[in-house]
């Protein structure tokens, strides 16, 4: 880090800091300080929801997944869309007629107090580990890539963002504005640089032809594969379960589109999210698709993490290691040539002869990925604690490497920015579930809002601590992108179960929705254990398993006359 | 049904002390920014027609350059 560098950081980090905390003065009742007056317009909305699921992990982990594997990761977000509208359907007027602060206090008026407690439980342990990875995920990584400590650059960055949390709603959600701006510049900017840094003779188009040939380009893929984390139909069928389970009941989202001064308001945020988020995504995938090309006419490290490297060199592995990297060396070399005959059989129009070299490129790239699994084989031998998937260190080894004066600041400014703004919603909505749906619902009913607030800033600062203190935990976590939705998918179809019955079966009580979350729980954790279905079919079987549970339990064990509190949910309807 | 449920309603009073909501500026109730209805199914189509065009270009991508 250059002198300028660090002007850029510290500048940036000051100003938005600053702006949060400025944002945050004079919040004295519920309503202004955890949903900001319900007075927020669209653009906000839209800017803050997009900002919460983009977490420094989605800036840092989603190139090196590109890197790796290709663009099919953008399937993912496929169903984003349509949950979107569907939220906005749906969703969206009930919340705002019922002027609830949290998801969870809904269902209590749809079912009872045995449901809420147990969503609110089910988001509290989700979110709160959640939130720790966010914050671990960019400390870990900039720590060992630039030689910081890795616990100063986890509590730091956890205080910064208790210190914008603690302002309430509208701070983080204005601050989110300037955030997610600061982070797609700095990708902007570092795709452009991947792109200029080519040698001369390979154009924009020849990059392209080098990430397709190489399976880089991989965006959309049809085949029906259950096993297959990737593919059009989980991102369509799995995909939409997942977002809806999101966005629609997970509190740090729902926050977002609480604050809308209309349904309005709140449904044109989530209808413009749902409209640039998969472009946004495809966007950052490209850019790790031209750092991987890059990287096939610049030399890349064996393996990615330094630190790791660091370490093998100065055990008994070295000799090994050097081996490797020899081997590493000369693939790389034969790739390269390899790359170039192929670009120039394909400006003479000769296609067979570049797809031969193609196929030939291809198997160096298997040779070269074996030499690197040999590396890490060797690097967890070396040290059983090393992280030994170096995906998410590949963009910013790219950045700090190859990136001018300043830039290099800016890049990790807008890191710095995306991990603030995914985990200042995670910890406002943290404190506010814990303060609506526990503290204010079961320990002090009578609390006014004054005591409210001064308990939500305690609470902010206590899960802002939790938070860092996962994060402290934290490691062997693979691809960090790829454990978060893991982890959430893990919860998110259970919850999803719920919330469906509660908006679409209105003769289900209390007692049959959490048992049929007891049971769609169950459900998922056994296909996590004991089968290799892809993890984004865990939200279906948890949301179908859930609900069919429920309903189950309602008709043939309890009767359909038993439910015994909540409201008829045709009250609610939209 | 709930201690919760009766602060639903004494809500709309409290919101008079933020001082975003009381201050200089109007409370939300007194203002008129949204004149116009939005055409909601339109924009509902339009989103899902986006995603549409999007996977017919991802597909298209992918092929050209596969």
């Amino acid at each position: 880090m250059r002198p300028v560098d660090w002007i850029v950081l510290i500048g940036t980090l000051v100003t938005i800091v600053s702006y949060g905390v400025w944002k945050g003065r004079h919040r004295k009742n519920l309503d202004g300080y955890l949903l900001a007056g319900r007075q927020l317009q669209w653009p906000t909305i839209a800017l803050s929801i997009m900002a919460t699921q983009a977490s420094a992990i989605t800036f840092l982990s989603t190139p090196g997944q590109a890197y790796a594997d290709g663009m099919r990761f953008v399937q993912f977000y496929l169903g984003l869309p349509i949950a979107m509208v569907l939220l906005a359907i749906v969703a969206v007027p009930i919340y705002h007629r019922l002027k609830v602060y949290t998801a969870y206090e809904y269902l209590e008026t749809r079912f009872g107090p045995k449901t809420r407690v147990v969503t609110a439980s089910l988001f509290l342990a989700q979110r709160g580990v959640s939130t720790g990875l966010t914050v671990y995920a960019p400390a870990v990584i900039v720590s060992l890539l630039l030689g910081w400590n890795i616990h100063v650059t986890n509590i730091g960055i956890g205080l910064l963002v208790i210190a914008i949390t603690v302002g309430g709603t509208k701070a983080v959600s204005r601050t989110h504005v300037h955030q997610l701006l600061i982070a797609l510049a700095g990708m902007a900017v570092a795709l452009t640089i991947a792109i200029h840094s080519l040698p001369t003779d390979v154009s924009l188009l020849d990059a392209l032809h080098v990430a397709g040939k190489m399976g880089r380009l991989n965006v959309i893929d049809f085949s029906f594969d259950l096993k297959t984390p990737y593919n059009f139909w989980s991102g369509i069928i799995g995909g939409t379960l997942l977002m809806l389970s999101y966005f629609g009941c997970d509190q740090s989202q729902v926050q977002r589109y609480l604050t809308g001064e209309t349904v309005q308001q709140s449904r044109l945020g989530l209808l413009i999210n749902g409209m640039i988020k998969v472009p946004m995504q495809f966007f950052i995938l490209f850019v790790g698709a031209m750092v991987f090309v890059f990287f096939q006419f610049t030399a890349p490290p064996l393996f990615f993490n330094s630190a790791a490297r660091n370490k093998v060199v100065k055990t008994r592995y070295a000799s090994q290691y050097a081996a490797l990297e020899q081997t590493h060396a000369a693939t790389f070399a034969s790739k390269r040539n390899g790359m170039r005959e192929m670009l120039a059989a394909m400006h003479t129009g000769d296609s067979a002869r570049a797809d031969a070299v193609a196929a030939r490129v291809r198997a160096l790239q298997t040779t070269d990925a074996n030499t690197h699994k040999a590396a890490a084989d060797l690097i967890a031998k070396a040290d059983p604690a090393a992280d030994t998937n170096d995906t998410n260190y590949v963009f910013l080894s790219f950045v700090i490497g190859f990136f001018p004066a300043g830039v290099v600041g800016l890049l990790l400014a807008a890191i710095f920015c995306a991990a603030m703004s995914a985990t200042a919603s995670g910890l406002n909505a943290l404190s506010s579930t814990s303060v609506v749906d526990v503290y204010r619902r079961f320990i002090s009913c009578d609390a006014n809002d004054r005591d409210c607030v001064r308990m939500s800033k305690m609470l902010t600062v206590f899960w802002g601590l939790v938070s860092i203190g996962v994060g402290e935990f934290a490691s062997h976590v693979g691809s960090l992108i790829e454990a978060v939705n893991r982890f959430g998918s893990f919860f998110y179809g259970t919850i999803l179960g719920v919330f469906v019955l509660a908006f679409f079966f209105s003769k289900v009580g209390d007692i049959a929705a959490v048992s049929g979350a007891v049971v769609g729980q169950i459900a998922v954790g056994l296909c996590a254990i004991f089968t290799n279905t892809a993890y984004l079919w865990w939200n279906v079987v948890g949301c179908v398993v859930g609900v069919v549970a429920a309903v189950v339990i309602q008709t043939f064990l309890l009767g359909v006359g038993s439910r015994v509190s909540g409201v008829e949910a045709s009250n609610l309807g939209p | 049904m709930n201690a919760r449920g009766s602060d639903v309603g004494g809500r709309g009073s409290e919101m008079g002390k933020d001082r975003d909501a009381a201050g200089s500026a109007p409370t939300p109730d007194s203002r008129q920014t949204t004149p116009a209805e939005p055409d909601w199914p339109i924009l509902y189509a339009t989103v899902l027609a986006e995603l549409v065009i999007l996977i017919v270009a991802f597909y298209a991508f992918t092929k050209a350059f596969a």
